[in-house]
């Protein structure tokens, strides 16, 4: 059967300022079919939605649609050819009904709005999908599933020939899904062609008539899904030389010593989506967690920080149980918590650096008196120590570049002389030579004895820099690595839930 | 920026002209040059002293705002506040209760009254400009209650905190001043005066650096309450009645000082000392109007302008400062 491409893309790159480049990518999409795409957290799925979006333009490369070349595509003017985006958070309007959502911008009737009219096309279009949604609903009383659908039914309101949907299924259950996937077929049958971003490969293998791996921003494998087997696409998912990635891997490098005594341990937490989740950190030992985005890693962050509350469970430090149900308590019991948001929950961006190097330590000193010309000689001190490059210990933060950003959030705790630090991606957005600087502080404090439970989405960090790995998934911890058992290969079938 | 501006072996005044400060100090400086060359009188001693009083009750209110607003806050209650606390001193002084339980009895309402607004605003996600709205309506109400809408006059007691005139000058000027010095240096020297901008400037960051933000903020306003008290019986002293809108528009005023001053709506930055500033060259231009003969109806005019141009002063100093 002669298959007719709707969309297809040649040769695409797009760069960002010094971070990821996106390059020659080659894409074809058919019409009528579910196209899946799986890659790692990082591997340019984003990019991709964002291009064919009409979001970023790409630095090179041609867009065909329905056999014409693209000249320029806009967000605006993707949705007008037909390429509909339905990101992972909801745009639906949640306090407007199911039908004016569909509707909005393009509603029914003359100068006034024709509501009766409108109400029964959207109750034909969810007939025609299956789906049992009443147009009257307030859209902010439907489950994220059906919101879901509400959005593919806008999509079809508009005519849309292609639908993006960018990990769909992250926050819906087991029976939300199989309703979506229903609507989903229905649509490749009207022949609707669908771009469906996920890495669930059950999914993809329940839904997909052909599957593209993307890794490192360029195209690795396009397979009909009936040609390909899982461990096929999670080879090619990692497939990275890891010497040449990360050279502070060299063992002597990260050299240190771990001691038999438990440092800190979590047992059976749960809350803020995070279930039953157990696990401990040795003296001068490092504790990777992995996962992929969405798998609860920064939600039992911030249970063991006390950022949130926990339902149940309970946390012991240095062998004695811990009442930690606040920062405040995180702090005076030694631990840190360096978040992956720095400008968001880690920075005082108009405050000087002075004042983000003291402010946690304040937490820790008895007087409610504080000396500005120690504050100073601290901070200076700091600033030598973590290399921090700021003309003067009064420049405002928000000045500095994001490495020397990154050091003043360490700066901020390591002045605290906590002994448990917890890292939420400490490298992301951070150019490669921050990086290996913060890699060189964290081994520096292994040396000095302290534990670090390390977040990350970076495989190679993770393989690194850890002495133990645990794999969360669907806010559990479903797997522990030891040094030997490390590969992306492992890491990923636990993250993904293959094995 | 000059590489060295840490160190302590810097000339102050060069020190000092790249403070936040610097910029509206210097508008300050150059409307005393202008206004005096004009009307010489605007700088004699009696002129002075009448500027003193003049600014230093709604002083006292912009201190207290300055410490709302450094936290990201704000409080539009505080002028008809300062009604209902003076009235309410008034009629309990007229009721022959002794003056020092009507001031405890104040102190204690206004601490208590904020302490409800704060803890409305700390604990919720509300804006605190509708929340502190509501409660000057709500004070707007009472006054008028407690009032029945005419003066209360207190005749000849209480006279210490605003007619008695120690050295010559006004004693509302001493209570602004000694509070202002208080202030700055507990902003300057206490982990309290640290935090509060650290708070304006980053909620979250704030509170994984282990502040309880919440109670932080309700104590910030309970301490805007205390301030409120203060200015509330200076006023009625000064007045010697109980007039229901002796405080009404005068939180427009401390909010106004306060922005001169170079502290931000946003929270986290400016400070008391600029708030000073902002007090003295608001309050000095009616002053100045009535001493060079102008109609006094100018002086809004002048007022709104010198805001507008502070602001725009402070903004384009900063941008200046951010080409490092």
């Amino acid at each position: 059967m002669q298959e007719k491409v709707c969309l297809q893309v040649e040769n695409i790159s797009k760069s960002f300022p010094g971070v990821k480049v996106f390059s020659g990518f080659d894409f074809d999409l058919r019409e009528g079919e579910i196209h899946c795409i799986c890659g790692e957290n990082g591997a340019g799925k984003t990019t991709l939605i964002k291009i064919l979006s009409g979001a970023y333009a790409p630095d090179e490369g041609v867009i065909y649609f329905e056999g014409k070349k693209l000249d320029r595509l806009n967000p605006h003017l993707a949705i007008a050819l037909g390429i509909q985006t339905i990101y992972q958070e909801h745009t639906l309007f949640p306090l407007l009904s199911v039908a004016e959502n569909l509707f909005v911008g393009r509603e029914e009737g003359g100068l006034f709005v024709d509501k009766q009219k409108m109400r029964e096309k959207a109750r034909e279009i969810f007939k025609d999908l299956n789906a049992d949604i009443d147009p009257d609903t307030i859209v902010q009383y439907l489950g994220s599933g059906k919101k879901k659908i509400v959005e593919i039914a806008r999509g079809l309101i508009q005519e849309s020939k292609v639908m993006i949907l960018d990990e769909p299924t992250a926050s819906l259950g087991e029976e939300e899904i199989d309703n979506l996937f229903k609507v989903l077929r229905k649509l490749k049958q009207k022949g609707v062609s669908i771009i469906y971003i996920s890495h669930r490969l059950e999914e993809v293998f329940k839904i997909a008539d052909r599957v593209t791996v993307i890794r490192d921003g360029a195209k690795i494998n396009t397979y009909e899904i009936e040609d390909v087997t899982e461990e096929k696409i999670i080879k090619d998912m990692i497939g990275r030389d890891i010497s040449t990635f990360y050279k502070g891997g060299d063992e002597l490098l990260r050299e240190h010593s771990i001691e038999e005594e438990l440092v800190f341990e979590a047992r059976n937490l749960s809350g803020n989506g995070v279930k039953n989740a157990s696990l401990y950190v040795r003296k001068g030992e490092l504790l990777g967690i992995a996962g992929m985005v969405g798998s609860g890693r920064t939600e039992l962050a911030e249970l063991l920080f006390g950022v949130k509350p926990a339902d149940s469970g309970e946390i012991r430090i240095n062998g004695k149980k811990a009442s930690i149900a606040s920062p405040k308590e995180a702090i005076l019991n030694g631990m840190c918590f360096i978040t992956e948001d720095r400008q968001g929950s880690g920075l005082f961006l108009e405050l000087p650096v002075v004042d983000n190097l003291v402010m946690a330590n304040y937490t820790n000193t008895k007087s409610e008196l504080v000396s500005p010309r120690e504050d100073a000689q601290k901070a200076k001190e700091y600033v030598e120590k973590l290399n921090i490059v700021t003309p003067t210990i009064y420049q405002k933060v928000v000045f500095l570049s994001g490495g020397n950003q990154q050091k003043v959030i360490l700066g901020k705790w390591f002045l605290t002389d906590g002994q448990i630090f917890i890292f939420d991606e400490p490298t992301v957005g951070i150019d490669v030579g921050a990086k290996e600087e913060i890699y060189k502080l964290m081994i520096s404090l292994l040396r000095e004895g302290k534990s670090i439970i390390m977040i990350s989405s970076d495989m190679m960090e993770l393989i690194a820099m850890s002495d133990r790995i645990n794999v969360m998934r669907d806010g559990e911890i479903v797997a522990e690595l030891k040094r030997d058992d490390f590969s992306e290969e492992n890491i990923l079938k636990y993250s993904i839930g293959v094995y | 920026m000059d590489p060295k501006t840490g160190k302590r072996n810097r000339l102050s005044v060069v020190r000092y002209l790249h403070s936040d400060t610097a910029p509206i100090f210097l508008v300050f400086l150059v409307f005393i040059v202008i206004v005096s060359i004009i009307q010489p009188r605007f700088l004699m001693p009696l002129n002075i002293r009448n500027i003193l009083i003049q600014v230093s009750i709604t002083g006292m209110l912009a201190l207290g705002m300055t410490l709302v607003m450094l936290s990201g806050g704000i409080d539009l209650s505080v002028g008809w506040f300062v009604s209902f606390i003076g009235c309410a001193m008034a009629y309990l002084m007229v009721a022959g209760l002794p003056i020092p339980v009507v001031v405890i009895l104040g102190v204690a309402a206004a601490i208590l009254s904020s302490g409800v607004m704060g803890f409305i605003i700390s604990r919720t996600k509300l804006e605190p400009f509708i929340v502190s709205l509501g409660f000057m309506i709500i004070y707007q109400g009472f006054t008028y209650l407690i009032t029945k809408g005419s003066e209360i006059g207190i005749g000849d007691r209480f006279r210490l905190l605003g007619r008695t005139f120690p050295l010559g000058i006004g004693m509302p000027a001493y209570v602004f001043i000694s509070l202002a010095i208080l202030l700055s240096l507990i902003l300057k020297y206490t982990k309290f005066g640290r935090r509060i901008y650290a708070v304006g400037c980053n909620e979250n960051a704030a509170y994984l650096a282990g502040i309880n933000v919440k109670n932080f903020k309700l104590i910030i306003y309970i301490i805007n309450g205390l301030l409120v008290s203060i200015a509330a019986m200076t006023q009625l002293s000064r007045l010697g009645t109980g007039n229901p809108l002796m405080g009404s528009g005068k939180e427009i005023d401390a909010i106004a000082a306060a922005v001169v001053g170079g502290t931000a709506l946003s929270g986290g930055k400016g400070g008391i000392w600029g708030t000073v500033i902002g007090v003295f060259l608001l309050g000095s231009i009616t002053n100045a109007m009535n001493v060079i003969g102008i109609s006094p109806h100018w002086q809004y005019v002048f007022k709104g302008t010198v805001i507008v141009v502070s602001v725009m002063v402070s903004y384009y100093s900063s941008l200046r400062s951010s080409g490092v």
